[in-house]
């Protein structure tokens, strides 16, 4: 029996951008429901541990617009990117697809975090948003402070966790795109049977 | 803070381990006999990593003076697990046929 090379993989565009909107819903859809299933549980369980361990406070991308200009390169970043480079985890946890979207919609109404010398800083408090409250609001730096100091390190381990949540998403994300990297079937046997 | 509260973030890795082995194998394979032990292989060589550093990282925080126990710890751990984990690494190398053109 000679093995032989596996044909092009064909890409599935859709099952990807739903498996980024849910972990393992581009499989299920593919018909690999238990692998999808895998996916769900495990990446929606570490995400949601990991924002129960940091009180449901660490995920958030906060407005800067406020703050220190960054700059790469000599040239200063702008808008969204300003923006991630204060707040990075939210690159990775943004990857889990919806669960990270009320982040975002509060990123877009929620007013400008105060400057670092501004008086009042302290005992600022943004408006809850009129549909998900203060959930992934980007909280104010006393209460940082607060959960930081009050809460062991479970805070700081919590949204590592909801990273690396968002981050193994984008593997599952290619695997609903063109299929696992070992495939099975990638060894037939010519003339025999499997 | 009692020193077990204060040691219970260790309790919550398992479910990391767990979590993120059974993922990036699923990722790799789609027979689920693979995937089990694809993930088990990876719990075992991240644990294995994990715990010979803690262990040695722990010798000296509390015993600054046994560095020499804790460097032999240290090379005699990362022996066995090179030879654990590359045993693994031949096994499942074995076990696939090599991929010839058709023709």
């Amino acid at each position: 029996m000679i093995p032989v090379l596996p044909g092009k993989r064909k890409l599935d565009p859709l099952a990807a951008f739903l498996s980024y909107l849910l972990p393992g819903l581009g499989q299920i859809v593919q018909g690999r429901i238990g692998k999808g299933v895998l996916y769900f549980v495990c990446l929606y369980g570490l995400f949601f541990y990991g924002l129960t361990m940091g009180s449901w406070k660490n995920v958030w991308l906060g407005d800067y617009s406020q703050q220190a200009e960054v700059q790469i390169l000599g040239r200063k970043l702008p808008g969204l990117l300003k923006d991630l480079s204060y707040r990075r985890e939210f690159a990775g946890q943004f990857w889990i697809g919806i669960a990270a979207w009320p982040a975002i919609l509060q990123y877009q109404t929620t007013e400008p975090l105060p400057k670092p010398d501004e008086p009042g800083k302290d005992v600022w408090q943004p408006k809850p948003n009129s549909i998900f409250g203060s959930h992934m609001q980007a909280p104010p730096e006393a209460e940082l402070n607060k959960l930081q100091r009050d809460a062991d390190k479970r805070w700081d381990l919590g949204w590592v966790f909801t990273v690396i949540a968002g981050v193994l998403n984008i593997l599952v994300i290619y695997d609903a795109l063109c299929g696992p990297v070992v495939r099975d079937d990638e060894l037939k046997p010519v003339g025999g049977a499997a | 803070m009692t020193p077990f509260a204060a040691a219970s973030i260790y309790w919550d890795l398992p479910i990391l381990l767990i979590a993120v082995s059974l993922v990036y194998s699923a990722t790799r394979h789609d027979r689920w006999d693979r995937i089990v032990k694809e993930a088990a292989n990876w719990i075992v060589r991240m644990v294995g990593f994990l715990g010979g550093l803690g262990v040695v990282l722990y010798i000296l925080s509390t015993h600054p003076h046994l560095w020499k126990i804790a460097a032999a710890i240290g090379i005699v751990a990362t022996i066995i697990y090179y030879a654990v984990t590359l045993s693994l690494f031949r096994k499942r190398k074995k076990t696939a046929p090599p991929v010839a053109a058709a023709k």
